[in-house]
């Protein structure tokens, strides 16, 4: 890190400068330190080893065999937050990754190849590399060629689409398949590990990661309340300890804190008003932009504020309490295959409308991000079902999530404030309907 | 009353004036390097025109890229509402509205009420803008009118592939030195701008009436080759030019 300091000061001083703009609690503040710092001990640790896994892989796994999940998305996060991607992207550009490939890809790769350290990017080399394909097909690209580069081994899993047209038989077929693949993923680690496999401690970690989701997921809940008690600025960042599992029991502790916090300003999780509500309360689609936390702050101040986001949601992922290994496996299968980012068109726009309703939503913001494009495909067909069937304004934003050349400030504050005017003049329109 | 509404586009600032209803008064002016001499100057001009003063007017709305420099505006409100209040003005059950200005193209689709339904906006390039007309204009060695008149007499239209304002230049230099006819490479100019404006309205969301408007309106080739793709009429108001400022007067009556 002194290195990083003296070698790289003014990316080190402007990144300080985007922490210290994120809208942070010292305590989690606390908690991102605590990860990087822990990535770094573990890796310095000739006796730990450490993995990286993609985002949504099953990270249980790696913990049974007390692997240290070190996670280059999270890390490229970080440095989108602290707003420093630009030239570790040139970097991985001038190694030839194209301008079209995945920015938190080329994040990673240029910092890592920058010698910046996990806080700013930079992936210390891990003893492992796990993807799973389900959310994004770059995971499985990256992985592979990091573990070439870096010369360690790797393993992938390969979950399939469950289109529209498919039902319960095609998905207990893929269960089975997936099951089968977790069999040859814990080969896969016992060989690089030199450790036994042992249910027993699977199902404990398996219990706390249902507990941690279930609370966090009761958390994201609550934001149905008016006002919400978290907004997405904040939300993106809350969701680091679910999302990587460094310290379950830690994660654990911290949900339950914030839960117990919640349940005493609001009472049950009602929709009833507790307080003023938000002026237009808006559902974001898509991974965030990092590197743009003002964008958020900008909207606040219009009175808009994002409410539901598929993506913070989806790290609550292991809702659903298991007793059984047997039961457990078909059950992260299921979870697997069924994540709202792998829903058919039909069941995501159905998934739309519900949370429109029970979030009270006014607006809806489709992230077309130019680093996800299966992300981004459908939203047209998505916008259209919303507006038929819901009657409130949608809105594509082309960016991207952590490269901010993609990013024109002018012309996404225009398309906001035409959104927000749009939602301005269906509620005068309404109220005048009402008199 | 007596309203006020200015449009700072990227390359042109609009004036419009209304009172009771009545359109008073309209002029473009360059827009320039400097957003704040150019509409200052353009309203100092107005009221000495129109013999008035500041003071005699009721309300003044800014709208366009440089709305947010106008800090006499009784309110700032988007290219988007202004647009749709425009042509709702001037040409009442329009259902789209097509706006090509210099640095963005914008489709509105406007309710049975005429109010804004939804809105697309080109993303980040200029490819489709008036911009990309002027670029191909200058390698043609034309200027914009007849740009936009000599397509009509072209008896085909060159395939332009390139989307990028840059090398789309690079390729018409090259036909320009295969002896291609200026016309058709013109009318190929035209069809490759109307291809992108039209995939960017998505064709399920045009309903007829259509209007045109922007500085981009008053060429006919454009006008023809968005009506051929759209097989749909496009009428273009007396006011295209500066509907984004017509509107922005028309709201300033209802704030």
């Amino acid at each position: 890190m002194l290195k990083f300091l003296t070698q790289h000061r003014d990316v080190a001083l402007s990144g300080i400068k985007g922490f210290k703009n994120q809208p942070l609690t010292p305590k989690l503040f606390g908690l991102m330190a605590e990860y990087t710092t822990k990535s770094k001990i573990a890796h310095a640790n000739p006796w730990r080893k450490t993995g990286a896994p993609t985002a949504g892989f099953p990270i249980e796994f790696l913990l049974a065999f007390d692997i240290f999940p070190i996670h280059p998305e999270a890390y490229a996060c970080y440095a989108g937050s602290a707003g420093v991607t630009r030239s570790a992207i040139e970097q991985a550009e001038s190694m030839g990754y194209s301008r079209d490939l995945c920015s938190y890809m080329k994040t990673s790769i240029g910092a890592t190849e920058l010698g910046w350290p996990c806080d700013f990017g930079g992936v210390p080399k891990p003893d492992l590399y796990t993807s799973a394909n389900m959310v994004c097909d770059t995971h499985v690209k990256w992985m592979e060629n990091e573990a070439r580069r870096r010369h360690a081994p790797y393993f992938g899993l390969d979950v399939p689409s469950h289109v529209a047209g498919s039902g319960e038989e095609e998905l207990e077929r893929d269960i089975d398949y997936l099951v089968a693949q977790f069999s040859d993923l814990v080969t896969f680690l016992e060989k690089h590990t030199g450790k036994k496999f042992s249910e027993e401690k699977f199902m404990r970690i398996i219990a706390k990661s249902q507990e941690a989701c279930r609370l966090y997921d009761e958390i994201l809940q609550y934001r149905r309340s008016l006002p919400a008690p978290q907004y997405f600025e904040y939300q993106r960042l809350f969701m680091l300890p679910v999302a990587v599992m460094w310290n379950l029991d830690g994660c654990i502790r911290y949900y339950r804190k914030t839960l117990e916090e919640i349940r005493k300003r609001f009472g049950p999780i009602s929709p009833a008003a507790s307080g003023e509500r938000e002026k237009y309360r808006l559902i974001w689609e898509g991974i965030t932009i990092w590197y743009k936390v003002d964008l958020y702050y900008w909207l606040a101040e219009r009175g808009a504020r994002f409410v539901y986001e598929q993506y913070t949601e989806s790290f609550a992922i292991r809702r659903r309490q298991t007793t059984t290994f047997n039961e457990t496996l078909r059950q992260i299968a299921r979870e697997l295959l069924l994540l709202p980012y792998t829903l058919n068109l039909e069941k995501r726009i159905a998934n739309f409308e519900r949370k429109i309703d029970e979030y009270d939503i006014d607006g809806v913001v489709l992230h077309a991000n130019l680093s996800c494009r299966p992300a981004a495909a459908a939203q047209q067909d998505v916008k259209a079902a919303i507006q038929k069937s819901r009657s409130i304004p949608v809105l594509i934003l082309s960016a991207d999530m952590n490269d901010p050349r993609s990013y024109a400030e002018g012309p996404v504050r225009t398309r906001f404030e035409s959104f927000i005017e749009m939602m301005e003049a269906r509620r005068a329109g309404k109220e005048a309907a009402k008199s | 009353m007596r309203t006020i509404g200015i449009d700072i586009g990227s390359t042109t600032t609009k004036i419009a004036v209304l009172e009771n209803d009545q359109l008073l008064y309209t002029e473009i002016v360059p827009t320039g390097y400097n957003v704040d001499k150019a509409w200052r100057e353009l309203l100092a001009a107005t009221l000495e025109n129109l013999r008035l003063r500041e003071s005699e007017i009721d309300r003044l709305v800014a709208t366009g890229y440089g709305r947010n420099s106008v800090d006499i505006a009784d309110r700032r409100i988007t290219e988007i509402m202004c647009h749709a209040a425009g042509i709702v003005y001037s040409r009442p059950g329009t259902r789209s509205v097509i706006d090509i200005g210099g640095q963005d193209s914008k489709f509105i689709q406007l309710d049975a009420d005429g109010n804004v339904a939804d809105f697309k906006m080109n993303d980040k390039c200029a490819a489709g803008t008036g911009r990309f007309l002027e670029v191909m204009a200058r390698a043609l060695e034309l200027n914009l009118e007849d740009f936009g008149r000599l397509s009509l007499v072209a008896n085909r239209a060159v395939k332009i592939s390139s989307m990028c304002t840059v090398f789309a230049e690079s390729e018409v230099i090259s036909l320009i030195s295969r002896g291609e006819e200026r016309e058709n490479i013109i009318a190929g100019i035209h069809e490759s701008i109307a291809g992108r404006v039209v995939s960017m309205m998505g064709r399920s969301g045009v309903k007829a009436p259509v209007a045109m408007t922007g500085g981009v309106a008053r060429n006919q080739g454009i006008r023809k080759a968005l009506e051929e793709k759209l097989k749909l009429n496009i009428t273009v108001p007396e006011t295209a030019q500066v509907n984004g400022a017509v509107g922005a007067a028309v709201l300033a009556r209802k704030i």
